[in-house]
């Protein structure tokens, strides 16, 4: 075998990862340095600006509410400090929601096949369902039960959509535990739930947080429901986000961009933790790292 | 059928790992070689040197005189049986078998490769289960699966890396008959390891003995049990293990004034029990244990501080506590200096 | 019965007050627990699905709108029967979408699963930073896809840096309509959510490929298999199950498409990139003839439903494939028993 071919090879991999490692990575880039550029190289006249030539946190402030300079009368207010929060308060609360129930229903399923059998497949068809198809009937009943525009409305209804996901990474964990230590435990004298809490919830303790981690950042990425379902009191981010997008007249870049850099970081540094249980719960263990 | 000659062959891993250590070696042509040692005593990697799956990091091998360090697995022409079968289970019996033959442009037709497949299957004794799913089988069937699919290509050299170790007993026995059976009538070169020297004692032609990466004796099975080279072959070698003890203890067995750098080795069924006072009896010794075993007893001794055992017919059993006197042939006694040589 | 001081357990709960021991029944009971851990899961499907889907079916029938002034019950004041739908169907716009978002849909996932199996076979073997590599390639999933439709609009601005790159790459002046030009605009939002999720595939793809049985590639190496023929012949098979449920799961989201498409271009130009949600969308709040879009979201309910019918059974039958494995570890077990006996006979 020669060597030569293997050291060609190798320059030819070094390249193409190389060249998709840069088409990954630009975007990234892009929103970054687009988030310190200063309003004259948002859209500069004279040609792109790849690198900042003057790096400012005039953005920030603008989406903290706490900027300097006003400059001229805005198209639009940019604090985007209730939206954030608002998007960490709907976020956590529909993930706990969703954790909830479907941490239930996951063990249900998994160890006394409630549902006869046919369950996991009703969960899996609602993820198919597109949320954009119940907006309407959804709008109608919130507008009913004064729903709309508030922290339950959201709750609720992230909780719901993320439910599946919940039920469908937890039953993978769950089938991971042997029977015997449920077994065991209701043999030392607990009743069902004894089991599941005292003995079988501890061993899936590693599922249960990267589960709690994909939901939230499902839900918090989420912006179409919000679109619909709130207005002013309990706008999230992303929807935030569309706001400045859809106002003004000349393009807000700067701050928009802050805004999006603060709303994808978290989601990225949760997601990196998390990422080699989702493979596992994801595949069914099919897959064993 | 090829001879293998090993040189100087020497494996080391990242952090200094040495796995194999200047390694000589000249398996002959249409022999039957055990590669015999402890775990870790580098015979599983020198397989894989000679498969080609790992590259020596120093040192040749050579088939018949070619040099083949550096080809290819694929192009070696040996076969390789794995100490898990390494079956594809995701393929029928009749496609692991076929595999080496599909994967090679041999110019044979459609109906001349699957006369193969079913001569082989024959040979193995899978003929009936054809067209069951791999994945399924039962540990056995497996074991002829990978034989199988390993002779079909008609190896000149035939690798096995401890293959009836997971196999139950009885089907182990018999796999080892047959093996030997198809290696005479077929002629091929088999490199074998095992970790078990009862194995390698009733197969092999001639035994590698291997432990720590460096070879320690290579000879036939009768070389390796009545004249091992140094203490860890004789201690390795042979069903109840040889007894240890300083040459001290009977320093007429010793040369003249080394008797207290010497070990005298000697094997239990080298030594005769008679009467405390007995002529012949060269050392005292109590009795601590006596092991029935139908064929033979085991008589376990404390002997000067050490422990020996004493391997005889049933018959005249001695008890628990009582003193005897241990006979030595002299001529079938070992003795070792700090582990390097013998005198006898 | 065991006779003595010591009681059984069942008999010294007997002793306990009534109440507690028909808590201490149900809690004991499996069935009973059973029923009781996916309660509140059914009370959510309920909420979620069922009332709003007869909600939707019923004003679907209407032409209603909130702007009538009527509240939704009375919608019937405008009964239309199948009028909404027949329009649905006969007309342009829906196929149209449902074309468009099928076109989405296919393009993207084979792209992401091409790119992301190359991606994953060349970081196979281990090597000096393939760690951070690995980290670079998974970051753009982790981005919210909003956010995503945000970055990849700035990107794509007449102005911007891709057509400033391309004209840097390219001879001549680079000045594609990304966003603004109806044939070029949908393809604009397949790069978007190739860029977004070949990270998953990649992800899902390298941890069945890293799970390969080790020692079966190098049987098959010894046997003279070259790369190609390991592949064909090894890889593919084994990775099949796995390969099956990320192209099942990406398909899926994908059908969903909203976020990026929405911040990038409203659908427009007019209606190039008009999706299945960005239609409804646009037809539920832009317009605002809610029978008519109630119509269409039933529509979609029902187009789906039957494509998660056809899509489940590989997805259990993967599931399966483990059941499988332990099934068949249990049979082997009693054969060889049989065998060893068999070889005994055979050894005298």
């Amino acid at each position: 075998m020669s060597d030569r071919l293997g050291w060609l090879r190798g320059i030819g991999k070094a390249l193409i990862v190389t060249v998709v490692g840069v088409v990954f990575l630009f975007p990234l880039y892009w929103i970054v340095t687009m988030a310190f550029k200063p309003q004259e190289e948002w859209q500069p006249i004279d040609g792109v600006h790849w690198v900042p030539d003057d790096w400012t946190l005039e953005n920030f402030k603008k989406i903290f509410g706490r900027a300097t300079d006003t400059g001229f009368f805005e198209a639009a207010p940019t604090d985007a400090t209730n939206a954030i929060v608002n998007s960490i308060v709907a976020a956590t609360g529909g993930t706990i929601l969703a954790m909830l129930v479907g941490t239930l229903t996951a063990y249900g399923i998994a160890r006394y096949k409630a549902g006869g059998g046919f369950l996991p497949f009703q969960i899996l068809q609602l993820r198919m369902f597109p949320p954009v198809a119940i907006v309407i009937p959804l709008l109608i009943m919130y507008a009913y039960l004064e729903l709309v525009d508030t922290y339950w409305g959201l709750i609720l209804i992230y909780g719901a959509v993320t439910f599946p996901f919940v039920v469908w990474l937890m039953r993978s964990f769950f089938q991971e535990v042997p029977r015997e230590i449920a077994e065991a435990a209701i043999v030392d004298g607990c009743s069902q739930w004894g089991a599941l809490f005292k003995a079988v919830l501890p061993q899936v303790r590693g599922g249960l947080a990267a589960t709690a981690l994909f939901v939230f950042i499902l839900n918090w990425s989420d912006f179409l429901l919000a679109l619909v379902l709130t207005s002013e009191q309990v706008e999230t981010a992303p929807v935030f986000l569309n706001g400045l997008q859809s106002a003004g007249a000349g393009q807000e870049y700067g701050p928009q961009a802050a805004l999006g850099l603060v709303l994808i970081i978290p989601p990225a540094i949760l997601g990196l933790a998390i990422q080699r249980y989702l493979v596992r719960g994801l595949t069914f263990g099919a897959v064993k790292r | 059928m090829a001879e293998i000659r090993i040189q100087s062959l020497t494996k080391e891993f990242a952090g200094g790992v040495v796995a194999v250590k200047d390694l000589e070696l000249e398996v002959p042509h249409g022999s039957f070689v055990a590669l015999l040692g402890p775990s870790g005593c580098g015979k599983t990697t020198t397989m894989n040197m000679i498969s080609g799956l790992e590259r020596p990091t120093a040192g040749e091998i050579y088939f018949d005189g070619r040099p083949i360090t550096r080809v290819a697995p694929g192009k070696r022409n040996v076969g390789f049986v794995f100490q898990n079968y390494a079956i594809f289970t995701h393929m029928t019996v009749y496609g692991n078998l076929a595999f080496g033959l599909k994967v090679r442009k041999d110019g044979r037709s459609k109906a001349e490769r699957d006369a193969e497949v079913r001569r082989v299957a024959e040979i193995v004794g899978l003929s009936g289960s054809l067209e069951r799913k791999a994945g399924v089988l039962s540990v056995n069937d497996m074991q002829k699966v990978a034989l199988g699919r390993s002779m079909i290509v008609q190896p000149a050299i035939f690798l096995l890396d401890e293959p009836f170790s997971n196999l139950d007993a009885a089907f182990r026995a018999y796999m080892r008959t047959e093996l030997k059976r198809i290696q005479h009538e077929m002629g091929q070169t088999m490199v074998y390891v095992t970790h078990d020297q009862v194995e390698a004692m009733s197969m092999a032609d001639r035994i590698a003995v291997m432990n720590l990466g460096e070879l320690q004796q290579y000879g036939s099975p009768d070389d390796v049990y009545n004249r091992p080279r140094n203490r860890f072959v004789a201690g390795f070698v042979g069903s109840t293990r040889m007894n240890f003890l300083p040459a001290s203890l009977a320093p007429a067995l010793a040369p003249e004034g080394r008797a207290d750098k010497l070990t005298l080795g000697v094997r239990p069924e080298a030594i005769e029990i008679v009467a405390p006072g007995d002529a012949r009896s060269t050392l005292d010794a109590r009795v601590t244990l006596v092991e029935p075993l139908g064929a033979k007893d085991v008589v376990h001794l404390e002997v000067g501080g050490h422990d020996a055992r004493v391997v005889g017919a049933p018959g005249r059993r001695p008890h628990v506590g009582d003193s005897v006197g241990l006979s030595f042939d002299p001529s079938r006694v070992h003795l070792f200096n700090d582990e390097t040589d013998l005198a006898v | 019965m065991a006779e003595g001081p010591l009681s059984t357990p069942s008999e010294a709960a007997g002793r306990q007050a009534p109440r507690r021991s028909l808590l201490a029944r149900w809690g004991r009971s499996e069935g009973a627990v059973a029923q009781t851990l996916i309660t509140p899961g059914q009370l959510l499907l309920l909420f979620v699905i069922l009332f709003p889907a007869i909600v939707a079916i019923y004003i679907s029938f209407t032409g209603w709108t909130p702007q009538s002034g009527d509240p939704w019950y009375e919608a019937y004041r405008s009964w239309l029967w199948f009028d909404n739908y027949w329009e649905a169907l006969s007309g342009n716009a829906f196929w149209a979408a449902v074309w468009r978002t099928i076109v989405v849909t296919v393009v993207a996932v084979t792209a992401e699963f091409l790119i992301g199996f190359g991606l994953a076979l060349l970081l196979l073997k281990q090597f000096r930073g393939r760690g951070l590599l690995v980290v670079v390639f998974l970051l753009p999933m982790m981005v919210v896809p909003a956010v995503a439709g945000f970055i990849f609009y700035m990107l794509f601005q007449g102005d911007g840096p891709v057509n400033a790159a391309l004209t840097w790459l390219l001879p001549g002046e680079v000045n594609i309509g990304w966003l603004t030009d109806p044939d070029i605009a949908l393809f604009s939002v397949i790069i978007v959510d190739i860029w977004q999720w070949t990270p998953l595939m990649f992800l899902i793809l390298l941890s069945g490929l890293v799970a390969l049985p080790e020692d079966q590639m190098n049987a098959a190496r010894i046997l003279g298999a070259g790369w190609r023929h390991q592949f064909v012949h090894l890889v593919l098979p084994m990775m099949k199950p796995i390969i099956l449920i990320a192209l099942i799961i990406r398909a899926m989201e994908t059908l969903k498409l909203f976020d990026a498409a929405w911040l990038m271009t409203q659908g427009g130009p007019g209606d190039a990139t008009a999706t299945m949600s960005v239609y409804l969308y646009r037809e539920t709040f832009i317009g605002t003839r809610w029978g008519y879009s109630s119509a269409v979201a039933i529509l979609v309910l029902i187009m789906v439903s039957m494509l998660a019918m056809r899509a489940i059974r590989p997805i259990e039958a993967a599931a399966e494939e483990r059941v499988d494995d332990l099934v068949v570890a249990e049979e082997r077990a009693e054969v060889s028993l049989e065998e060893a006996i068999e070889a005994e006979a055979r050894a005298r």
